[in-house]
């Protein structure tokens, strides 16, 4: 069993006499306090064997080599008597041996701490701020496409409108799914607008990702509606080339021998020989555009960067997050065509029967929630500082 | 039972378990929790697993196959797997050092195409980008020239504002040659446009969580209405 020591806390056993950690006597004499000064350890004077000036230690060798300082001499007392200590000297004396002699003090006792500020709101107000996004999420169910005038094509889904009225069933595009699940709620509408343009001018699609779960949704949407999600249906009208490792290096690889960036395979094992629509297909600039679809900041710089300065159309589709990076790159040319953000399926030719209005409604819900929470945000922290100066 | 019943009985435990696993991670709204964890691990673990898998079927499995089928033609190949194996001495000490030859090798290519690719793919076009002419006659005729040169000139006037906000320089002992309260003007202006292009991030990215959102509680009711036959 173990016994708190009273002057510093620290647990020792029973039948100790002094604290293990602070020396205090533990078990109480008769007739003294149970906690008394640690006594004095008596320090023996080295003898010769081990004494820093021994031989064996190294120190010795260091002997005469610096100079030798004379020490200044000690004052001299008239009369040989010690001088009269003033009163102040006195005073400082006493509050040093009072400092020296006095044991140390216990450890504070932590009282309960106070609760840190947290980034979520007041209980009530969370609740409602919850409430309010999740019935927001909800409103595009409600309203389905009561707000056509919510999602109006902008320049980018113009260019890129433009960019896909030059294709048709002899030009080939090459279209890189390089997003997860976690953003197909915002670019699945997209890619179905886009897979229906196309399709819809018989343009052969060439599939292809450089991020592993793009492959999946690559080929879930390279099938036909009907068989989707089944690994063995045949690819509609396009070939899907599987999954490009290496990020820029495989990106600057594809861009100057793609048969060996795949290994000279598509995805389902078919050597690229074997394939029509490959034939020519030497480098990613030999197609006649090339699509991304990403919501990584980083992918899409990847091959602008990488892809092109070698391709006059290459038409980037994003989510809304990483947009306000990537439009330097829209206003420079860079990129013939950047469409962001669930609403912009809306905006194209093909968007309408995908889902495209009924989202718009959902983002313009989604402003009104986000306006009435900063407002009520801005209520309840005016009352709080108000109540806070009281 | 027949494949097709199998792949509606395989379906629906699909569906349920996704829907589970949705409201596993929506449980966060009430706090941390060893649901939404465990969800989060098994997020993870899945991500990992399905990566490796790709990359042996899709990268490592075919350049393997091609290298045993025809060495003469794919002999590079097997130059890529022995620096993947050399990579794999990294366990083992007494061959560690081997393993920096592709880890120098890859970090080196890597840095070349990063800084080659930042140069050529951003700096200089981004650069020729602000190169424009603020005269209207320059852009267009008649009203739409002018609204081009303004904004050209407007787009100059706010790249010249942040980069001044990032000058470093030690204080000299004249002071600055401007006057001080232009000098704070600058400094508050391109601070505040650096703060515009961080709200404008932020908003898109609102957005991108809220599309996330909502097309979860639309799986999620589809799937109730799936189970109570709402559908039809």
């Amino acid at each position: 069993m173990m016994v708190p020591c009273p002057h510093c806390q620290g647990a020792n056993p029973k039948d100790a006499e002094r604290c293990a950690w602070c020396d205090a006597l533990l078990q109480p004499q008769t007739g003294a306090s149970p906690v008394t000064t640690p006594e004095p350890r008596t320090v023996e004077a080295p003898s010769d064997e081990d004494s820093i000036w021994s031989e064996q230690n190294l120190l010795a060798e260091l002997t005469g080599l610096l100079p030798s300082v004379e020490l200044p001499p000690l004052p001299i007392v008239s009369g040989g008597t010690v001088p009269p200590v003033d009163q102040d000297q006195g005073r400082d004396a006493d509050l040093l041996a009072e400092i020296a002699s006095a044991p140390p003090a216990p450890p504070r006792q932590r009282g309960p701490e106070a609760p840190l500020p947290s980034g979520k709101p007041a209980g009530a107000w969370y609740g409602l701020l919850i409430g309010l996004v999740l019935l927001a999420a909800l409103v595009p169910r409600l309203l389905e496409d009561r707000f056509p005038a919510a999602a109006q094509p902008g320049s980018g889904e113009r260019s890129l409108w433009t960019a896909l009225e030059e294709l048709s069933e002899e030009k080939r595009v090459v279209v890189a799914f390089d997003y997860g699940p976690a953003a197909s709620a915002e670019l699945a509408p997209l890619h179905r607008a886009l897979l229906a343009t196309l399709r819809g001018r018989s343009v052969p699609i060439i599939a292809l990702s450089t991020r592993p779960e793009g492959v999946a949704i690559a080929a879930s949407a390279m099938q036909p509606q009907s068989q989707a999600g089944n690994p063995d249906a045949d690819i509609q009208n396009g070939v899907l080339l599987g999954y490009l490792a290496g990020d820029a290096a495989g990106l600057r690889l594809a861009e100057t021998n793609l048969p060996a960036a795949f290994a000279y395979k598509t995805a389902s094992g078919t050597a690229w020989s074997d394939v029509p629509l490959l034939n020519g297909l030497n480098k990613l600039s030999d197609a006649d555009a090339v699509v991304l679809l990403t919501d990584d900041l980083h992918t899409a710089r990847r091959w602008i960067e990488q892809v092109g300065p070698w391709n006059d159309q290459l038409l980037l589709i994003t989510n809304a997050a990483i947009a306000p990076q990537l439009e330097p790159y829209a206003a420079s040319g860079q990129v013939a065509a950047l469409v962001a953000g669930a609403t912009a399926s809306a905006a194209l030719p093909a968007g309408e029967a995908q889902g495209g209005w009924s989202i718009a409604s959902g983002y313009l819900a989604f402003w009104a929630v986000s306006v009435l929470a900063m407002v009520l945000g801005l209520l309840h922290s005016g009352r709080r500082r108000r109540s806070e100066r009281r | 039972m027949t494949g097709g019943g199998v792949t509606t009985v395989a379906q629906l435990a699909g569906l349920a378990l996704s829907a589970l696993l949705t409201l596993a991670v929506l449980s966060y709204l009430w706090g941390d929790n060893p649901v939404y964890r465990a969800s989060q691990y098994l997020m993870a673990g899945l991500t990992a697993g399905y990566a490796a898998a790709l990359a042996w079927n899709h990268v490592l499995a075919p350049r393997l196959r091609a290298l045993i089928t025809e060495p003469a033609e794919f002999w590079p190949y097997g130059l890529m797997l022995l620096l993947c194996g050399l990579l794999l001495a990294r366990g083992w000490p007494p061959l560690q050092r081997l393993s920096g030859l592709p880890l120098a090798l890859m970090l080196g290519v890597g840095a070349a195409l990063a800084v080659g690719g930042a140069i050529r793919g951003t700096l200089l076009p981004q650069m020729g980008a602000m190169i424009v002419s603020l005269s209207p006659a320059r852009h267009a005729p008649g009203i739409t020239g002018l609204a081009q040169a303004l904004d050209a000139g407007f787009m100059l006037l706010v790249t010249l504002t942040v980069l001044w906000v990032y000058r470093y320089r030690a204080p000299s002992e004249g002071g600055s040659p401007l006057p001080r309260a232009l000098v704070r003007g600058i400094d508050r202006t391109g601070r505040l446009l650096m703060l515009v292009v961080v709200a404008a991030s932020l908003a898109g990215a609102a957005l991108s969580y809220f599309a996330a959102l909502r097309g979860r509680v639309d799986f999620m009711l589809d799937w109730l209405g799936s189970l109570m036959g709402w559908g039809g």
